[in-house]
């Protein structure tokens, strides 16, 4: 096979070289489940992003890009998950939760839709040194038909997560999110 | 005493799929079923909405395969505005759809369905995915992921993102590509035919010939197949008509917009997921060799195409054909199918991008809406995809109708499964390995049922629960 190593890091797609990469997860047809594409959304329009840091609407696509970042030789040292979970909590209630506590049921799950495979986010996070943190929120049932548009509460809830985010990594603010909350 | 095998879901394809195996008295199968919630209600969310959107909208209904989707709804888009669209933006459309084919199938091969071969079906769980491919073979894995880099970075660079695509329009591509990016693209788009080159060879020499026995036994059915070709019969991804293979080998080619006259679809009162069926050859009936059942995907367009138009694919599709004849129906040949598509996929963006006219500056023509219905058909990765919208004279959209590959395949999963299930499993005796092999026949197939369900649960990804008569949980095991 023909191997390049001057060529790798030019191939690379955007979301490997950034150093913190922020995946926004979930279906925007179905209700609270665009929870995670809307975090994404909100953040690029109302923070500036830099060159080093990589938001992405993966919607139900996640695994795609985790695939390549779990098995690449770049990765990002840091990666953000920001997902839509129905555990029975308060609606609207945005938590953080580490890799290790999520449910073992996924562990071998390569099919990834809401919260992304465990396995793979313990990999890169114990075997590839690529800090991993899993931003959910408790969206309740989703709509069994599609119907898109969040409800009020996870409207608020998509304003708390990404102010998380951004201060997290000192994102600067553009001028439309202080006027969005003045 | 009769039991009932729940597998659920059914891991490493695309959503999330629940498999039922009914055991008699001794312990025999008597039946088997996969169980498919199907995403409802897309087609009435439609219904209103400009017709330009859907080729950004519909890219939602899938992560997976969202370019299929993107083409096949532009395609649309054509036909209901009755244009034809530039050439240079057919041919972005073209290279678009072969750089998506390429991960998609490289994916499915090396990553999905290739732990089963690589590690072998009875390996432990755990180590029988991806980290375990990449513990066996770590060189093929390196290359591997460096071309699913390249494949996302081409389209990144051709169409601005390779997830949630919008650069396909009614009349042509948004975007012209630069001479400068055609230059970068190259050399990436050799890489991956070099890994194309490889894959078929490092298959045919390390894993087909070890793995015979089970493709002559996993899943075996006889059925038709349909799919699309060129005018001339050569096989084609993008455009063409389509045609319907019966298990005999005879045919009939038909214009997309015609589909209806050739497929029936059929509801059971188990699964959500409709049955296609070619509706010439009679009625729906889930058996074997029914006359009416067909099958889509890779082994499908191997088979119906007369010929492939790339010199190392026809090369090797002479090689399948003299082992396996035409049709070729043994299932597991997916695989093999699938190999001999990437290589032309690969064999087909080197060429679209050496085509001076791929940098013109002309990629989209005018259109004006009006009251007309349109079908855009492309090959999925996983089968052939149907987009079929009627508009009003505003160009709003008053009737959508879509027919994915997956659920053009229902029948034949079921009925793999079905055949592998009873040949495997006797006398109430079944292991991890067993449950793995059963999993093998649906995961030929390849199956996004991301398209056709929506389903939110964080559930074991494979449980099979051992129900008596009674409804009294005897046994479950899983491979958590």
């Amino acid at each position: 096979m023909l191997t390049d190593p001057e060529l790798h890091f030019d191939i690379l797609p955007g979301f490997c070289r950034a150093r913190v990469l922020i995946l926004g997860v979930g279906n925007i047809l179905f209700g609270n489940d665009g929870f995670g594409p809307e975090v994404v959304d909100y953040l690029t329009r109302h923070f500036a992003i830099p060159d080093d840091v990589y938001a992405m609407d993966v919607g139900t696509g996640a695994r795609k890009v985790l695939f390549t970042v779990s098995l690449s030789e770049t990765r990002p040292q840091e990666l953000v998950i920001v997902d839509a979970v129905d555990w029975g909590q308060e609606i609207g209630l945005v938590s953080e939760i580490p890799v290790e506590s999520l449910p073992i049921t996924k562990v071998d799950d390569f099919s990834l839709h809401q919260v992304p495979t465990s396995n793979m986010l313990r990999e890169l996070q114990d075997d590839c040194g690529v800090k991993v943190s899993v931003i959910v929120c408790d969206v309740g049932e989703i709509p069994q038909m599609i119907e898109p548009g969040l409800s009020s509460a996870i409207e608020a809830a998509v304003i708390t997560a990404a102010r998380k985010i951004a201060s997290r990594y000192e994102l600067p603010s553009l001028s439309q999110e202080i006027n969005d909350h003045a | 005493m009769g039991k009932t095998l729940v597998i659920q879901p059914v891991s490493r394809i695309e959503g999330h799929a629940k498999v039922t195996i009914q055991l008699n008295d001794a312990g025999d199968v008597d039946d088997a079923r996969v169980n498919v919630i199907e995403l409802r209600g897309f087609e009435k969310f439609c219904v209103g909405k400009p017709v330009e959107e859907m080729p950004r909208i519909t890219t939602r209904i899938c992560g997976v395969c969202p370019w299929s989707h993107h083409l096949a709804s532009a395609k649309a888009n054509d036909a209901v505005f009755g244009v034809e669209p530039a050439p240079a933006g057919v041919k972005l459309r073209r290279l678009c759809n072969s750089i998506a084919y390429m991960e998609e199938h490289i994916l499915h091969f090396y990553i999905l369905g290739g732990p089963d071969f690589v590690m072998g079906p009875s390996t432990e769980y755990p180590t029988r995915n991806v980290i375990g491919i990449v513990g066996a073979v770590p060189e093929v894995a390196r290359q591997v992921v460096k071309v699913r880099h390249m494949c996302a970075k081409m389209l990144e660079t051709i169409a601005g993102k390779s997830i949630h695509p919008d650069a396909a329009v009614p009349g042509g591509f948004s975007k012209p590509l630069q001479k400068e990016e055609r230059d970068a693209l190259l050399p990436m788009a050799q890489e991956c035919l070099e890994l194309a080159k490889f894959s078929i060879k490092f298959a045919k020499e390390n894993i087909f010939p070890k793995y015979l026995d089970a493709v002559k036994t996993i899943g075996t059915i006889t059925s038709g197949f349909l799919g699309t070709v060129a005018a001339d019969g050569a096989l084609d991804l993008y455009e063409g008509k389509l045609r319907m293979m019966y298990s005999d080998g005879s045919y009939e080619d038909f214009a997309t917009p015609d589909y209806a006259d050739f497929i029936g679809e059929h509801v059971e009162d188990w699964t959500y997921l409709k049955f296609p069926y070619a509706k010439k050859r009679g009625p729906f009936m889930l058996e074997d060799n029914a006359p009416s059942l067909y099958r889509v995907n890779t082994l499908a367009r191997i088979n119906v195409a007369d010929y492939i138009p790339t010199p190392l694919a026809q090369k090797e599709l002479e090689e399948f054909r003299a082992n396996f004849g035409r049709p070729a129906q043994l299932t597991l040949l997916y695989h093999w199918a699938r190999l001999i598509e990437l290589l032309y996929n690969a064999e087909m963006a080197v060429q679209l991008l050496n085509d001076p006219e791929i940098t013109s500056r002309e990629t989209r023509v005018k259109v004006t809406p009006r009251a007309a219905r349109g079908v855009g058909v492309v090959e999925a990765p996983r089968g052939t995809l149907i987009h079929d919208y009627t508009t009003d004279e505003n160009g709003l959209l008053t009737h959508v109708n879509l027919i994915v590959a997956t659920c053009q395949n229902n029948s034949a999963i079921n009925l793999s499964v079905r055949q592998a299930a009873k040949t495997l499993i006797k006398g109430g005796q079944y292991d991890q390995g067993t449950l793995n092999m059963v999993e093998m026949a649906i995961r030929a197939y390849d199956p996004c049922l991301s398209c056709a369900t929506h389903k939110l649960d964080g559930s074991i990804p494979i449980k099979l629960d051992i129900v008596g008569p009674d409804g009294k949980l005897l046994d479950t095991l899983t491979n958590s």
